[in-house]
């Protein structure tokens, strides 16, 4: 027996989907053969069962997927414990370089603070040639830009440079080259942000003529950028690196509602020149508007992250105006009450919306199993 | 993988190339240095996150001229009032608004060292002490006032910001007509600007006045050389600082001496 290239899965999200429904299918044949509803005779049941195990064999030394339930949930620890253990790293690195910086001379520093991310890039890269899992190479990909931002921030005390921003593009740059080389969500999210960063400084001064620190008075500076980032996801599908169009679009989602969450309630921060009461009502309205396009477009292309996104931003802006019209006028019994039955009116649209989803499937699922049927 | 991995390595090359060009050539040219004691530069203090920090870097200490407010002995002041010329340099709106935004903009200071800001300061706390004498006021305020004028003329900075404006040629302009009646040292360094708040406060506007948040580069490294004549975090030292501004209006530390007491003036 031998795989196909229907079998070859490009990406670890495949072929981890693959697995899976591998495993679904075993379960649910078992089940079928107790009720004797499916019967394959031993020849099928060895040619399935050696066609599956190869299958997974291939997939599990290809992609390092996780073969059972068990595996799963520790591939989920080994991602967390990965992550705490970048930054307690990171965190060593900084006050190491803070304790015993000062006892060597300029050029020792400089050195040194040049060597940290260069020899963390090129130990990372050896490592990943090492080990299928990419754990370890990309928890050294994250020390290695945590010692590029240390790099940085280091020359610029030691030769006491004026404040720029531009120093979040370098790391936006070294960020998202790290991030696509070492396929590494948490380098892309840090990417992201220091790019809206830079993006939201240079606007700032731009179109404010403010001092690029100023950055945050403004939050309209973060608005455009996040549109087009959410988009970057549509020209480029990132099939070969799993979660990718993800982070950029929940990252981008966050930035803009956050942006249009401080507006809503705070309109002096708005570059127009018009009533403040005037722009909280513009910002709140769109984001009522926004969040709730962004569960029909999480609910169209089947991405439950966006759609819980948009729902919860939607009910942070309900529980906003909930807490302007209500909070002063009310006893604080019945305004939770009133926020309690909201949530009990969403539960019922949402059951009907899932109910309606679920016919519309079955229907679907019919009117297939009649065409295979019919010759 | 390969072509991601060199330009990473690229990267971090040439964004360093960058940076110590950027030293190199700020260095290329020097204003006259200054001379600063420890008056004008504070040490770190010994706690905190500081405890641990093995480098030193000297803090530049400012108040802003004293203007004409002869109440007013908060000595590190922020506020300074401009001429019209070069308050209007800023994009600041001179309208009345108890709900303002925030509004900082980067732009030149221009900084007097041991010069007359700092006897007119000295000067008008005689005066108060004078008055406050002559009113037979009550002991404790007689003594606050000989305090403050002791601090003042023994151990506050002496550099002071007389004006600011958006651009630099406005100061340099304004600095000439400076040098040619007082020769006393002068500086023009960047800094942040912000429309200053209490401008609507008692039906009174004050025309003209801006808050000067701080100087941009506001910290100096001291190389490694100079370290063990700070090794005991305790102590008040009493040093001589001569700091060079280059091209890019940023700092380095020339020379550092300590003194046995108070350095003689400069």
């Amino acid at each position: 027996m031998t795989l196909t290239t229907h079998d070859k899965a490009a990406t670890k999200a495949e072929a981890q989907a693959r697995a899976d429904q591998i495993r679904a299918f075993s379960a649910e044949q078992k089940i079928l053969h107790e009720r004797g509803l499916l019967a394959l005779d031993d020849e099928q049941n060895r040619a399935i069962q050696t066609y599956h195990q190869q299958l997974l064999r291939e997939l599990q030394q290809q992609q390092d997927i996780d073969l059972t339930e068990r595996a799963r949930h520790l591939s989920l620890g080994t991602q967390i414990v990965a992550f705490l253990g970048a930054d307690a790293f990171a965190a060593s690195i900084f006050f190491l370089f803070y304790q015993f910086w000062g006892l060597f001379t300029q050029w020792q520093q400089v050195s040194m603070l040049i060597a940290a991310p260069l020899l963390t890039l090129f130990t990372a890269a050896w490592i990943k040639q090492r080990d299928g899992s990419g754990y370890y190479a990309k928890l050294a990909a994250i020390i290695s830009f945590v010692c590029f931002v240390l790099n940085l921030v280091m020359l610029g005390s030691v030769f006491n440079i004026t404040p720029t921003p531009n120093a979040f593009v370098a790391y936006a740059t070294y960020g998202f080259l790290l991030a696509y080389l070492f396929q590494s969500r948490v380098l892309l999210t840090a990417a992201l942000v220091c790019t809206f960063i830079f993006i939201a400084a240079k606007t700032t001064h731009w179109v404010g003529g403010l001092y690029w620190i100023s950055l945050w008075e403004h939050p309209e500076n973060f608005l455009l950028p996040a549109l087009s980032f959410f988009t970057v996801s549509f020209f480029k599908p990132h099939k070969d690196h799993a979660g990718f169009a993800g982070i950029y679009q929940i990252i981008s989602a966050c930035a803009f509602f956050l942006s249009v969450l401080i507006l809503g309630n705070w309109g002096r921060g708005s570059y127009l020149n018009i009533d403040a009461n005037v722009i909280e009502g513009i910002y709140q309205i769109l984001g009522f508007v926004i969040s709730a396009a962004l569960i029909i477009f999480g609910l169209r292309q089947h991405n439950g992250q966006l759609m819980l996104l948009g729902n919860a931003f939607f009910a942070i802006f309900l529980c906003s105006k909930f807490f302007d019209w209500w909070w002063e006028l009310m006893p604080k019994s019945l305004f939770f009450l009133v926020i309690g039955l909201t949530a009990i009116l969403a539960l019922i649209i949402f059951n009907r919306l899932r109910k309606w989803q679920q016919q519309l499937a079955i229907k679907e699922t019919s009117a297939e199993s009649t065409t295979e049927v019919t010759p | 993988m390969n072509k991601l991995l060199w330009g990473a390595a690229g990267l971090l090359i040439m964004v360093n190339c960058v940076v110590l060009g950027h030293s190199f050539y700020n260095r290329l040219e020097t204003q006259a240095p200054i001379t600063f004691s420890e008056r004008e530069l504070n040490l770190p203090g010994n706690y905190g996150f500081e405890k641990e920090n093995s480098g030193v870097s000297l803090s530049i200490q400012w108040s802003t001229h004293p203007g004409s407010a002869s109440d007013d002995i908060y000595y590190y002041r922020r506020e300074l009032q401009l001429s019209a010329e070069h308050y209007a340099t800023f994009g600041f709106s001179d309208v009345c608004d108890h709900q303002r935004v925030t509004i900082d903009e980067q732009g030149f200071a221009l900084l007097e060292f041991n010069g007359n800001a700092h006897q007119q300061r000295i000067e008008q706390l005689r005066t108060q002490l004078s008055q406050l004498e002559q009113s037979s006021a009550h002991a404790e305020k007689i003594k606050d006032a000989k305090d403050e004028l002791r601090q003042l003329e023994k151990e506050r900075s002496r550099l002071y910001i007389i004006d600011a404006a958006a651009s630099r040629a406005t100061l340099e302009a304004a600095l000439a007509k400076q040098k040619a009646t007082t020769g006393n040292q002068f500086l023009i360094l960047p800094a942040v600007i912000s429309d200053v708040y209490r401008q609507c406060d008692n039906k009174q506007k004050d025309p003209n006045t801006v808050y000067i948040d701080d100087l941009l580069v506001d910290r100096i490294y001291v190389p490694r050389e100079y370290h063990a004549l700070f090794s005991d975090k305790n102590k008040n030292h009493h040093f001589q600082a001569t700091i060079a501004f280059g091209k890019m209006d940023e700092p380095w530390l020339e020379s550092l001496e300590l003194c046995e007491k108070e350095c003689k003036a400069q």
